[in-house]
């Protein structure tokens, strides 16, 4: 009936493309640590693994020199992509120089907006210590001078001609007043006038006792005397103005000399440095107009309020502080060992890129100076490599917006948000930009990369090298003994225990598991590393010293134990027939389909009852996921597709008169994916020719318009999944799974599932066709258009065919119907 | 040894000093203070409520000029009598915050009448008065006036701030001796002293000089002689230090301490 064989089951042999621990040379890994020359090398070998092309990339970026070639290195999580960017930058960060230092300095000029100034590596600190020094000195100096005999002669001179001044214009006024019979008293805040009795004033009771014009004259006097005396001290100011700036020349003068002697020593050591001998100029002209800041702070009086203290700025130490340097980069060559920095950035908000100016409380305001700027991370990476994670950057306010504005003006302008986003007004500081030359490496998922590409037109032109890193490698003979040494590398990195050929080979076939291909590995170097440590704890729960395959498995199987707590319950739910996976016996448009479930990084499969039902209709399947909006829009395609196939095989030259309803039974999630559209077609197949499915097989595979089976994802839990059911029921040597001929490649298997293939109690059949597949599942042949284009007697595309030509020719007669029913009621009258 | 024996004996026994509305009154309250403090002597602040600015403000046509605003304002009786006295707290204040956390021993009194009459009637022999200086009260007539050495002070007067000793040749020299030794002990002077000497002759002044230097011959003596008051005030506004004036005669040993005591209107000890 049947020209093409059936496919026949998997041997044990296919269901896993094992690793032989003897195609190994050393017994333990430990041996491994003596086949490299440093453990450097053999770091970097573990870490480059089947990452070529994104090494190159590296090496790519790190060379060239040109604006915007910023790297990104996009690949999944695990893939040690931060880890490989980092040992190729700590490669070439020493062959670079170390960038120069860089302090901010009071402006003289403009005091809000502090000036940068740039010094060779190492000299930052030392330019800060010796501008400290200098303020010391000049406290020292400066008072000295102040003390001299010269100056205080030279000072009193001019206050006493002040005060002399001030007298004797008030003395005049009082000698008038004496004159005239007045005193002239001092009063707690001025001056008053007084008529005169004897030694004293005179009350006033015996002021009213004096003649009436006696009275007048003297009140008269008096305010004539007051008006003088006005006159006078308006003057007064005029004076004071004249003594201070009299002494402000003073001061110059004197201390001119102790200041130039000092700052010429400090600028011929600098004098190398154009921008630091040009603002020891500026500081020293400073130095001589604030003079008295220089003074030891002296016993002055506290202002009081209601005899309460008040708090006072100490405003000479407020001077003194603009002489400071705030050395923002200051690198040790001793220490750091010369080389460019590279800097990871862990929180990569506004202010931790690109520094911020700090604020402190002062007589309950916040004030702030040039020395209250600190750097970002920008500053510190200047002149070398910065690293930053790219979902935190885009998630942290602004800091994406301040790292492209950085990036792409070439300079570092320190400002809060508030001054960025013009939402602040108050005077603030505006520091002098910094000359930035920085590469930066950001490390995201290639979603991210992609997103960023379409959507951010800056992105492609700041961030010109992709360094994309594999999810996976081939597998080969070299592969697996690289393998072994990148295992043998995270022992040693990570102090474990030695693994034996056994436990390597065990981990190289989970890393096979892993990358979801018996000829590929993963590499995910997180889970390799996490498996390899949960193996080595077993290893000294059992009191070994050297890590075992068994340790190994125990760690997988004790993982999967603890992420396996849902699965548990959905086979259990099963067993105890909630829900309804039949594994033996037969059906008409029932299969078991097997769905995949990924539930916070752990992937199990699970079979689902399929069922179709189909009667004559507008040729229409009817996909009840899509309808009850649960399915996916790959999985409704998968469903449009068996239209497509139905109508292109059967009954070729007339309509598709089928209506017929597929369903998940019990499916109360989401379904996405084609992968059951194979299972769904054997499904409406059996209803329509009738034939009942072995429940006892389980479906994978989606299929196309031709009928052929195409591979899918996860094929090695789907059939874990069922096995387990069919284990639990009791292996009966009828079960089994139907899975996509593509996909052999793919199967590596737990041992359990092997035994019980080897052992004939389980069945893992390829399938190319749907043909194949219904015959496996009906145990009746497909059959094949013979000569005369109709299918076998008894074949199901037989049977599928009758039934469909039979929906057809009820179409044909109820398409009749209803045109004689058009005919009867006439043509409308046409309009003129 | 001798000179330490003196030096002891004559320690003032109280630093009086006298504080009034002036702008150096703050001034000399600190000197006393600090004097006080070096030389473990008692200080007594004495507020004198000065009676003429109450008879003045008592007057129809009161008016104060201001020192720096030159605005007249109108004064009565009461707004003086409630400004001296919120001076006068402000003053009790400031000196209970200088002495705090020191050993100092203090006692603050209020009087009204005129600063240096109730200044010089509150102290006794071997007492130091400190007041901020007042015009009408000269050296001369101060000298004559006092029975203890009168520190006067414009501005603040530190540990080594170079005085001068104002005294008329009246002053028996082995007085003077005795008063400059201690003067120079006081404020710290290491036994260097300029006196601004009232004396009719230069050769009466020598004399005068030579005894005192016999008295005491480990004091460096400097004598500038003024034949009267005239050229006495010039020498000393010359010399642009604060002066100490010593009195003419002062009463003998076991004289009754503050004999026209003023009337104090409260009293404060500290603990």
């Amino acid at each position: 009936m049947t020209s093409k064989p059936l496919p026949r089951e998997l041997s044990p042999e296919a269901l896993r493309r094992a690793c032989d621990p003897g195609q190994f040379a050393f017994e333990t890994t430990a041996e491994l640590k003596n086949s490299f020359e440093t453990a450097g090398e053999l770091k970097k070998t573990a870490e480059v693994l089947g990452q070529g092309r994104a090494v190159e990339a590296i090496r790519f970026g790190i060379g060239i020199a040109r604006e915007g070639y910023n790297l990104f290195a996009m690949g999944r999580e695990g893939m040690g992509r931060r880890t490989i960017v980092r040992a190729f930058l700590e490669r070439d960060a020493p062959r670079r120089e170390l960038p120069p230092d860089w302090c901010y300095v009071f402006n003289f000029e403009v005091a809000h907006r502090p000036k940068a100034i740039s010094m060779p590596p190492g000299r930052a600190q030392k330019f800060q210590a010796d501008m400290a020094h200098l303020v010391e000195d000049l406290r020292t100096a400066i008072p000295a001078v102040f003390e001299s005999d010269e100056y205080r002669n030279r000072r009193q001179e001019i206050e006493s001609n002040l005060g002399e001044h001030q007298e004797s214009a008030i003395g005049t006024v009082g000698e008038h007043a004496k004159a005239q019979g007045i005193a002239l008293l001092r009063t707690p805040a001025g001056f008053g006038f007084a008529p005169i009795k004897g030694d004293g004033v005179m009350g006033s009771k015996e002021f009213a006792k004096l003649p009436e014009d006696e009275q007048k004259r003297l009140e008269g006097a008096i305010a004539e005397l007051q008006k003088e005396l006005e006159h006078a001290i308006h003057e007064m100011p005029k004076w004071r103005r004249e003594a201070q700036r009299r002494l402000r020349e003073l001061n110059r003068e004197v201390i001119r000399a102790v200041v130039a002697s000092l700052i010429e020593e400090l600028k011929s050591t600098y004098a190398d440095i154009a921008q630091v001998v040009q603002y020891l100029a500026a500081v020293q002209a400073d130095v001589l107009d604030h003079a008295e800041a220089f003074q030891q702070s002296k016993d002055g009086e506290t202002p009081t309020l209601f005899g309460i203290p008040l708090p006072q700025a100490d405003t000479s130490e407020s001077t003194l502080r603009r002489y400071q340097v705030n050395a923002l980069i200051a690198h040790a060559p001793a220490e750091d060992g010369g080389g460019a920095p590279i800097v990871y950035e862990d929180n990569p908000t506004h202010a931790n890129l690109i520094g911020r100016i700090e604020h402190i409380a002062q007589m309950g305001t916040l004030v702030t100076d040039f020395t209250l700027i600190k750097p970002g991370a920008l500053h510190r990476a200047n002149g070398g490599y910065l690293i930053l994670d790219a979902l935190k950057i885009l998630t942290q306010p602004f800091a994406w917006e301040v790292l492209k504005r950085a990036l792409r003006s070439r300079e570092i302008r320190t400002e809060s948000l508030g001054q960025a986003l013009s939402l602040i007004s108050t005077v603030s500081l505006e520091p002098e930009p910094i000359p930035l030359d920085v590469k930066v490496v950001l490390v995201g998922d290639r979603r991210l990369y992609y997103l960023l590409h379409e959507y951010d037109p800056e992105f492609g032109e700041l961030f010109k090298v992709a360094v994309d890193f594999e999810d996976d490698v081939a597998r080969s003979p070299e592969t697996d003994a690289h393998y072994a040494q990148v295992i043998a590398g995270i022992a040693q990195r990570e102090q474990l225990r030695p693994l034996d050929r056994g436990a390597v080979a065990r981990a190289i076939e989970r890393g096979a598991r892993a990358a979801d291909d018996a000829e590929r590995l993963s590499l995910n170097m997180r889970a390799l590393a996490d498996l390899l440590r949960e193996a080595d704890y077993w290893a000294s729960v059992a009191g070994r010293s050297v890590i075992g395959t068994e340790d190994v498995q125990h760690a997988i199987d004790t993982g999967e134990r603890r992420a396996g707590r849902i699965r548990e319950r959905l086979r259990e739910e099963i067993l105890r027939g909630t829900l309804l996976i039949d594994s033996a016996g037969t059906r008409v448009g029932q299969v078991n389909g097997l769905a995949v479930a990924e539930l916070g990084g752990f992937a199990f499969g699970m079979p689902r009852r399929i069922t179709a039902r189909a009667r004559f209709g507008s040729g229409r399947v009817l996909d009840i996921e899509r309808e009850s909006e649960l399915g996916g829009p790959i999985h409704s395609k998968g469903v449009l597709i068996l239209s497509g196939f139905l109508a292109g095989r059967y009954v070729p030259n007339q309509p598709l008169s089928l209506a017929a309803s597929l369903v998940f039974e019990q499916s109360y999630g989401g379904i996405e994916g084609d992968s059951a559209s194979s299972a769904e077609l054997y499904a409406l197949l059996s209803a329509l020719a009738d034939l009942p499915i072995r429940q006892s097989l389980a479906v994978t595979g989606s299929v196309n318009q031709q009928g052929d089976v195409q591979a899918i994802g996860a094929v090695n839990e789907k059939i874990e999944g069922f096995f387990d059911l069919c284990a639990a029921r009791g292996l009966n040597g009828e079960q089994g799974v139907l899975v996509p001929a593509a996909n052999v490649q793919h199967l590596m298997l737990r041992a359990d599932v092997i035994e019980a293939v080897a052992a004939g109690r389980f069945h893992i059949y390829p399938v190319s066709t749907i043909d194949q597949g219904i015959e496996l599942l009906t145990g009746v042949p497909a059959g094949e258009r013979g000569p005369g284009g109709a299918y076998p007697q008894g074949s199901v595309n037989a049977r599928v065919e009758r039934r469909l030509a039979d929906f057809a020719a009820r179409g044909r007669g109820a398409g009749s119907e209803r045109q004689s029913r058009k005919s009867w009621r006439g043509t409308p009258p046409r309009k003129s | 040894m001798a000179r330490n024996a003196a030096t002891k004996e004559l320690k003032p026994r109280r630093i009086v000093v006298g504080l009034a509305a002036l702008p150096s009154s703050r001034a000399a309250l600190r000197a006393a203070a600090d004097i006080a403090a070096r030389t473990q002597a008692e200080l007594i602040a004495l507020f004198v409520e000065d009676a003429n600015l109450l008879e003045w403000a008592g007057l129809p046509f009161a008016r104060e000029v201001g020192l720096t605003s030159a605005v007249a304002r109108t004064l009565d009786t009461v707004a003086m009598e409630r400004r001296l006295r919120s001076m006068a707290q402000e003053a009790q204040l400031a000196l209970a915050e200088m002495a705090r956390g020191t050993p100092l021993r203090w006692s603050y009194r209020v009087a009204r009448g005129a600063l240096m009459t109730e200044l010089l009637a509150a102290a006794a022999e071997n007492d130091l008065v400190v007041a901020a200086a007042v015009a009408e009260w000269t050296p001369r007539r101060l000298a004559s006036s006092a029975h203890a050495a009168v520190l006067l002070v414009q501005e603040l007067v530190r540990p080594g701030t170079p005085v001068v000793a104002a005294c008329s040749s009246a002053l028996p020299p082995v007085e003077a001796a005795r008063m400059l030794q201690n003067m120079s002990g006081m404020l710290g002077h290491d036994h260097e002293v300029t006196v601004a000497l009232l004396c009719e002759s230069t050769e009466e002044a020598a004399r005068w000089a030579d005894e005192v230097r016999k008295s005491a011959p480990d004091l460096r003596l400097h004598v500038v002689t003024a034949r009267n008051e005239a050229e006495l005030q010039t020498r000393l506004a010359a010399l642009r230090r604060p002066v100490v004036v010593l009195p003419e005669a002062p009463p003998g040993p076991g004289a009754p301490q503050a004999a026209r005591s003023s009337r104090p209107r409260s009293r404060r000890r500290s603990p």
